[in-house]
């Protein structure tokens, strides 16, 4: 319901997700027979590596054709925010980046401080002391309950 | 007798601390994300996934279901004090449950909820312990065209039962396929889209992949959609209690509600949603009561909750008899036993009978804890309903990320979660399923192993699939499948442009 009200207020814009869809996957799908086709084909009674994955991917061009085709006319309201895309991508991203030089605990309390960036208005105190409180229970359970050798510190 | 010494082997097992912990643990956290909307069982396993490759396999897999079951129980929680279902599959507890709190009887329905998910339970576990060896005894007698037939009705069924677009679930069970080809071919060792990549030799991580299209995907759907609940009225112990009216009138909801359930657990595709859908609309035209459905009438929730409950203990039926896994989360906990070396089909149970037995009774187990958590410490989860989303999804985020990087201290692989999780908020938006493709993803590779055998077998005549009696009537059935979606498609399309924009909106 409450989706609806906000669509409603015109914050989303109409697209066409049909579109979209078939589109991404006749792409994937030509890109996959292109690389696959590098590989051996083979007979069907001794398959080479290239045999499944080359059906695949004209099943895929196909069905992708047909998504395009009979979901052309489709119109769905889209909700379009990047704030929180951006800033979740981007503390995932941080993370993968730091843990090894960094350590896991300032890698955490660095990587919170960007995710809580998705939302407008937040306190940097509890932005912080949240930061460190999710430091402390993942080394807790990762480090000492499964004993996975995770480096706290970069030292 | 054999039966119960079996069964009393699998209690001495799961009564161990070891398993006893981690059963506690999985139902605690079900429940918590039960009770909390906008988290579901899904984001929940995806958390705490690599956790399974730390602990034995009979450990990873009941900390795995019993977050399913836990959500299942938990969920109704939010759907009847905030007219907002904490799980997909308690959305139709909704519609009697929030005008029972309305009526000031909040606890009477959360009581009846917790008692008709353990009787759900219950009847289905039932079933789980005397169908499963049956199916077994059947499916060992499979060849590779059997398996190849049995998985490709497994797939579709699942593509076209479980989304409104048979289409855009199908697409997805093939993309699902093609992904898992990544990676080394084990008949040919050739690389198979690796792109030089080392990281990619072992193919794409099934926990990246799947932590990335549901867990991070999900939590950037929410922020994006912004949707915040309100405040929840608190309920004490006393309310809770049922007459025994009550009682009685409620019995054969439950009974019938359950036999949805198991229907709607066994079906690949289907799951705890349509069960509970199913259970509801069949209880409104039986029920002597039917007049009072939607205005607070207790049958109304009793049956819904005892189907999604036994909907989501029954799927272990097809998961663990032939390894076909009927939604997202059982193709997760069929992985979980994957990364242990245990190849999933019917030789699973002949192989490691002591592994079905004490899942068994650590199911058991599982529902004797959520009655005790669900029933005197009410209280606690309703107060969990005030906790900000703000400081729950940065936790859900590290926690991913923190799970993925334990597994090989790979830095790689978070960046897989982060591609994914692009892609599963870009597959949201355009409405692509992403269920069927981790379906896909999963069985691709017996999928695969099964067609070439089978091949080889036949000297490279197709013909095999249908000559074969079993593998025909399988294929026979996905063909119908497919036709029979067709056909509605058609019939949509001529009635004038597909489903309304409030539809679209629903399904979302």
């Amino acid at each position: 319901m409450n989706d609806e009200d906000d669509i409603g207020e015109g914050r989303g814009t109409m697209r066409h997700t049909g579109l979209w869809a078939g589109g991404m996957l006749i792409v994937v799908g030509i890109f996959a027979l292109v690389v696959a086709s590098g590989y051996t084909f083979g007979t069907p009674r001794r398959m080479g590596a290239g045999f499944f994955p080359v059906v695949l991917a004209v099943l895929l061009v196909l069905l992708g054709g047909a998504l395009t085709v009979t979901a052309r006319h489709e119109l769905m309201p889209i909700l379009l925010r990047l704030r929180p895309v951006v800033a979740i991508l981007g503390s995932i991203l941080t993370f993968a980046l730091l843990i090894r030089p960094v350590g896991l605990l300032p890698t955490i309390i660095i990587a919170v401080i960007l995710a809580a960036l998705a939302e407008k208005g937040r306190r940097l105190w509890s932005v912080l002391a949240l930061g460190a409180g999710v430091a402390l229970v993942v080394a807790g359970i990762f480090v000492f309950g499964l004993n996975v050798p995770l480096p706290l510190f970069w030292w | 007798m054999e039966f119960f010494l079996n069964l009393y082997e699998g209690f001495q097992a799961a009564l161990g601390p070891q398993l006893l912990f981690y059963c506690a643990v999985g139902v605690t956290a079900g429940t918590a994300v039960g009770v909390l909307p906008g988290i579901g069982p899904l984001v929940a396993i995806s958390v705490l996934f690599p956790i399974t490759f730390h602990v034995p396999p009979d450990a990873a897999v009941i900390l795995l279901a019993g977050i399913y079951f836990g959500a299942q129980y938990g969920g109704s929680t939010a759907s009847i004090l905030l007219n907002l279902p904490g799980t997909a599959s308690n959305a139709v507890t909704c519609i009697d449950g929030y005008p029972m709190a309305r009526d000031g009887r909040a606890g009477k329905a959360l009581f009846m909820t917790t008692i008709a998910s353990f009787f759900g339970g219950t009847v289905s576990l039932i079933a789980l312990m005397i169908f499963t060896p049956l199916i077994v005894g059947i499916a060992l007698k499979f060849g590779s065209p059997e398996y190849f037939a049995l998985m490709v009705l497994g797939l579709i069924a699942a593509a076209t039962l479980a989304s409104s677009s048979p289409l855009r679930g199908i697409v997805m069970v093939v993309l699902g396929v093609l992904l898992s080809l990544v990676g080394t071919d084990v008949n040919t060792g050739a690389y198979r889209f690796t792109f030089g990549m080392s990281s990619l030799a072992d193919g794409l991580g099934l926990v990246p992949l799947a932590m990335g299209l549901f867990g991070v995907a999900e939590v950037i759907e929410r922020l994006v959609s912004g949707r915040v609940a309100g405040k929840p009225e608190t309920v004490g112990l006393k309310s809770m209690l049922l007459t025994r009216d009550e009682t009685r009138r409620t019995f054969m909801p439950m009974v019938r509600g359950s036999l949805c359930g198991i229907f709607s657990g066994i079906l690949p595709g289907a799951g705890p949603s349509l069960g509970a859908f199913l259970a509801y609309g069949l209880e409104k035209r039986v029920s002597p009561n039917s007049a009072n459905f939607g205005k607070g009438a207790i049958e109304g929730i009793a049956a819904p909750e005892a189907a999604n409950n036994a909907s989501v203990q029954a799927a272990f039926i097809p998961t663990l008899s032939l390894g076909i896994p009927g939604d997202a989360i059982m193709a997760l906990i069929l992985g979980a036993l994957v990364v242990h070396g245990i190849q999933p089909g019917p030789n699973v149970i002949p192989q490691n009978p002591e592994l079905f037995w004490s899942l068994v009774a650590s199911f058991w187990i599982a529902n004797i804890l959520l009655l005790v958590l669900n029933f005197p410490l009410i209280g606690l989860w309703v107060k969990m309903l005030t906790i900000p989303y703000s400081i729950l999804y940065p936790a859900v985020i590290m926690f991913i990320c923190a799970g993925v990087f334990s597994l090989r201290l790979s830095g790689f692989d978070v960046l897989i979660v982060l591609l994914f999780g692009a892609v599963g908020y870009f597959f949201n938006l355009v409405r692509l399923p992403t269920a069927p493709l981790l379906l896909g993803f999963i069985l691709g590779t017996p999928l695969e192993q099964h067609l070439r055998r089978a091949m080889i077998i036949s000297r490279g005549d197709a013909w095999v699939f249908l000559e074969r009696p079993i593998s025909a009537v399988l294929l026979a059935l996905s063909a119908l499948l497919i036709l029979g979606a067709m056909a509605a498609a058609l019939i949509r399309l001529r009635r004038g442009g597909g489903m309304s924009r409030r539809d679209r909106v629903r399904e979302n």
